[in-house]
Formats: C-alpha cells, structure tokens, sequence
C-alpha cells in the first residue's frame, strides 16, 4: 500500500526540554493508526510536526513522498493532509455551518461542498440541529464532532486527530471513534489518531505506536499491543499475575 | 416645534459626520480582528484616499465616477503592501513597538504627501458631483455631500455584511480573526488573508476620504479625524463591526448636539466624555463580546 505518512528520525526540543527523540512512523493509505502516549509524551509535538505547523530541529518527514521542510499547515491542506487540533479550536462566533464551509476553504465547487455539509449532518446529527448556532455555545462533545467534521470537509486522504477524546463521556467518545472508523472504509481516508485513551484507540485502529518520554517504545499490530503485558499494565490500567517491577522497553534501553 | 427641528437639524448633520467616524472606526476593527494590530494611521490612510481622488478627479480631469474608484483601488493595493512590507515584518513583537510602527507610519504619510508637489501643505477645494446642492427634507436641510456619505456608508455597510456572511473568502476572514491557528489547519493562508484585509480597510478609508474632502477640503492633516473615529471604534467595544457604526454615529450626533448647545470647547471633547460614560458603565463597549479570542 502508498505511504502517505513518513517520519524519520524526527527530533524536536523546545528549549532544554526535549520533546520528541528519533521518532520514526509510517501511514499508509486507507490505514487508521493509532499514537499511544501518556500526558507529555510528545504526541501534540509531533502532529504539530507532521503538519508543518512546527519545523523539526532533526529529521525528516515527507508527505505522499516529498519532504514537507518550509512547508505550512495551510499548503498541506490543499494537499490532502487534515488536522483536528488538541482542544477543537472551533471558529466561536461562526455558525457550525459556516465553521464547515470554512473547513472546505481549499475548495471551489459549491454543488459538492454544500452535498458534503449534508454529508457531515449525516454522520452528525446533532450538528444539523445546531447548525445555526455559534460554535461557542455547542457542548464539549458537539465541538469535537464539529472539528472532525470541519477537516473531513477538506475532503483529505490523510486526517490527524489530537486527542479527540479529551474531556469527552466514555460513551460519546466510543461512538465518535466507531464514526471514524466508518468514515475510513466508507471514504478510504487514513486515520492517524493520537491518543491517551489507549483502550478505544486500539479497538478501532490496524496499527499502533507507542509513545514514552519523546521516544517510539513499542510499535505493532493494535491486537497484539492491546494483549502486550506492558500496554496492558501502563495504558489500559489492567495488572496481570505478578507484578512487574520494570517494563520492558525500559530495560532494554537502559542496556543498550 | 423650533426647538424641535434645530434639534433635528444637528442629529442629521452630526450623523453625516458620524458616518464618516463610523467608515474610519470600521477600518481600524476591521485590522484589530484579523491581525490584532492598532493601526493608529488608519486616518492618514482616509487622508491619502482623499489625495489620491482630488489627484485623478481634479487635477487628471477624470470623471468623478471613474476617479473614485481608482482611488480606492490604488488605496487597496497600498494597504495590502504596508502590511505585506511593513506590519508582517513586526507581527509577534511586542505592543509597544506595533504601534509605535503604525503611528510612525501616519506621520510618514503626513510628510509625504506634503511633500508631493501638487500636494503641498495647502488646502485643496474638491469638488464632487454632489458639492453645493442642497435637499430639504420636510424643515429641515441637508447638503447632497452629507447625503451621498450617509448613503454610501449604508451601502457600504451593507455590502461588507453580505460579504462577511456569504462569501468564501469573507467567511475565511472572520475565520482568520477568530482562530489563527485553526485558520491555518483548515487550509486559510492566514498571512494573504491580513494583507487582503488591510486592502480592504484601506478602501473604505478612502472612501471615506473621498466623501469627507468636499466638507473639510483636503489637506495633509486631515488624517486627525482619526483620533475622534477611534474612540468611535472603542466605544462600540473594538472588535465588533456593528459597534463600529453605531460608535461612529453616536460620537458624530454628540459632537454636534455639543456644538450646537454648549459653550465653545465642549465640541472636540465630546468624544472622549461619551466613551468615558460609556465605559464606565459597559467596560466591554456597546457590542463588545463576552468571548475573549483564542490565542
Ligand atoms: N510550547 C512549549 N514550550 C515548552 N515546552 C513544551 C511546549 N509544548 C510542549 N512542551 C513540552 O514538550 C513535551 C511534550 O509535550 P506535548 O507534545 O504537548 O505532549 P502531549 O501532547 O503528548 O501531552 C512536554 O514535556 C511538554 O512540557
Ligand atoms: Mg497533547
């Protein structure tokens, strides 16, 4: 399959705090992969980075196989890659329609863009009840389904989402996955999903990474990091027989 | 019934004059929102508009429904390059040295153009179309000038509104002004949409610009009107569209009620005092929004 998505070695410091550490990830098309990682993990950092929104102080990343170096979020929109930043970032005192409209600013054919509006309705209903409305007074969960909404607009072949699990109820946020998941085979979009929610993350991802301290730790098939003892015990919250005293990636650097 | 109509008579022309603060006070919300910079020239940029008309209109001979809009244009072209060449340099710097640039920038416009020979430090008559003709409405009197400025800001107004509210780009520009980054991530080339928009407050400076030159005749100080069109821009809570107008118009039928019935002086504070009141009462101004902008 294509590789859309490709980071080497990418490095990112922000002043003394080093935030990223020869992180390497590959996307391929039509693929959902998930980041797993713990608060400060570095996963914000390195969205910013695959986006272009922040250049890396090493490495490299290439999108559909050119280098992304001097390039911007906005030129990488029009060149299929979206983004859900961390936090929303809804436009407030647009209407959600016209924060969607917004969403298809790369675009010019009117006919599509209002089908897709309807499109977005279809996968949000609760969108099309409130489309009239200020996006600042949607609730927490409404804002979320708006930014995913606002990017898929931009009819992408890659989507990057930040965390859209934050602050979201456990139910709302299994549908919003389940949807993501459907908007994957249905629209053949790759899914790069970054997330602390591991549990969800995995159940609807193929591949997944790892991520500790700025530094790709693990990285594997979602079934089999979902069964990894050391997932198990860091990201899912579940102990097996026998406590383990060390994880196991840690001991291995630390011999390395 | 006298009393009534001089009364009358003062909130007309001060609304004349108010539209005037209100296109003035709409150019400085308009580059507040979208770059978060106080242009403090946005005056001399009205003053420039009223050079560039009087030089195509009365000095190249050309006809007035042809000079204004070149005017405008050329004024256009203009604010889009001083953001491009001077604002983007100094986006992300301190306040301080943003407005020291851009109050820098209206005396460099004030010197310049009277140092263009044809401009000079004299004042300039303008004729318009609308110069010298004057309407009655019912008692009371207006000249075609003030007409023609309360008219073509009503337009003009109206036709931002459309703008803002339909169209792609103005759609992109609210966007732009409400989450930069977030207008970056949906495609937006934020950077082209600052300088689109310093375009277009430029514009409508010189619209204004145009409007006003038959009433207060052109000269390089004219730009001043700027410091009473921004407490028009404060007083409708910096930010808001809407409170621009209403600010301007406001400040405009004070100043005059002022004029008309207090001793001398009172006039030229007016301003300043119903922004005081104002805010003393409403710190956000009449439309400001409860939201605060994102970073
Ligand atoms: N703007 C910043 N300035 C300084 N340090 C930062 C900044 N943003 C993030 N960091 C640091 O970089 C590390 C990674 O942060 P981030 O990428 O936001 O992690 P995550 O999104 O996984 O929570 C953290 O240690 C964080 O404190
Ligand atoms: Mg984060």
């Amino acid at each position: 399959m294509t590789v859309l998505v490709e980071a080497h070695n990418v490095e990112a410091r922000y002043g003394p705090v080093q935030a990223l550490r020869g992180v390497g990830l590959v996307l391929r098309e039509a693929e959902v992969v998930a980041v797993l990682g713990a608060n400060g993990a570095g996963k914000t950092t390195l969205l910013r980075i695959l986006c272009a929104a922040l250049d890396p102080d090493q490495g490299s990343v290439k999108f559909l196989g050119r280098d992304i170096a001097g390039s911007s979020p906005d030129r990488l929109v029009r060149q299929g890659l979206a983004h859900v930043p961390e936090g929303r970032e809804v436009f407030p005192l647009l209407t959600v329609r016209e924060n969607l409209i917004a969403g298809a600013f790369v675009r010019r054919e009117r006919a599509a863009i209002a089908a897709d509006v309807d499109r977005m309705y279809g996968y949000f209903p609760s969108l099309r009840e409130r489309r009239d409305q200020h996006a600042a007074v949607l609730s927490g969960g409404e804002q979320q389904m708006l930014a995913i909404a606002r990017a898929l607009m931009s009819r992408p072949r890659v989507l990057m989402l930040d965390e859209p699990s934050l602050g979201l109820a456990p139910a709302l946020v299994k549908d919003i996955f389940a949807l993501l998941r459907r908007i994957n085979r249905e629209s053949g979009v790759s899914i790069l999903l970054v997330e602390q929610n591991a549990r969800q993350a995995l159940s609807i991802s193929d591949r997944g990474y790892v991520l500790e301290l700025g530094r790709i730790v693990l990285d594997d098939s979602s079934e089999r990091l979902a069964a990894n003892d050391d997932v198990r015990e860091s990201y899912l919250g579940i102990r097996d027989k026998g406590v383990r005293g060390e994880r196991r990636w840690r001991r291995k650097k630390r011999w390395r | 019934m006298r009393a009534f109509v001089e009364f009358s008579q003062q909130v007309l022309s001060g609304a004349a004059l108010g539209c005037i603060y209100a296109l003035i006070a709409l150019g400085f919300v308009l580059i507040y929102k979208a770059t978060e910079v106080v242009n403090f020239a946005q005056g001399e940029l009205m003053m420039l508009g009223a050079f560039l008309g009087y030089t195509f209109i009365s000095l190249f001979g050309l006809p007035f429904w042809l000079g204004l809009p070149l005017a405008v244009v050329c004024m256009a072209g203009i604010g889009g390059l001083l953001d491009r060449i001077v604002v983007r340099p100094i986006v992300g710097q301190p306040v301080f040295a943003i407005i020291m640039v851009t109050l820098g920038m209206g005396f460099v416009a004030r010197s310049g153009a009277s140092l263009v020979p044809a401009w000079g430090v004299d004042t300039h008559v303008f004729a318009t179309p609308f110069t010298g003709k004057v309407a009655s409405i019912g008692p009371l009197v207006a000249s075609h000038d003030q007409l023609a400025i309360m008219t073509t800001t009503a337009v003009l107004v109206a036709v931002l509104f459309l703008f803002f509210r339909y169209t792609r780009i103005g759609i992109a520009i609210q966007a732009a002004s409400q989450n930069q980054l977030a207008a970056y991530y949906v495609g937006i080339p934020v950077k082209t949409i600052c300088s689109l928009v310093w375009g277009l407050s430029a514009a409508v400076a010189a619209v204004a610009g145009i409007l006003l030159a038959p009433v207060v005749l052109v000269h390089a100080n004219m730009g001043f009107i700027g410091l009473k069109a921004f407490p028009a821009a404060v007083l409708g809570g910096f930010g808001s569209i809407p409170g621009a107008i209403a600010g301007g118009l406001i400040i405009g039928v004070v100043e005059s009620l002022a004029g008309f019935y207090l001793p001398e002086g009172f006039k030229d504070v007016a301003a300043y005092v119903v922004l005081l009141l104002v805010l003393a009462i409403r710190p956000q101004g009449l439309f400001g929004e409860g939201l605060r902008k994102k970073v």
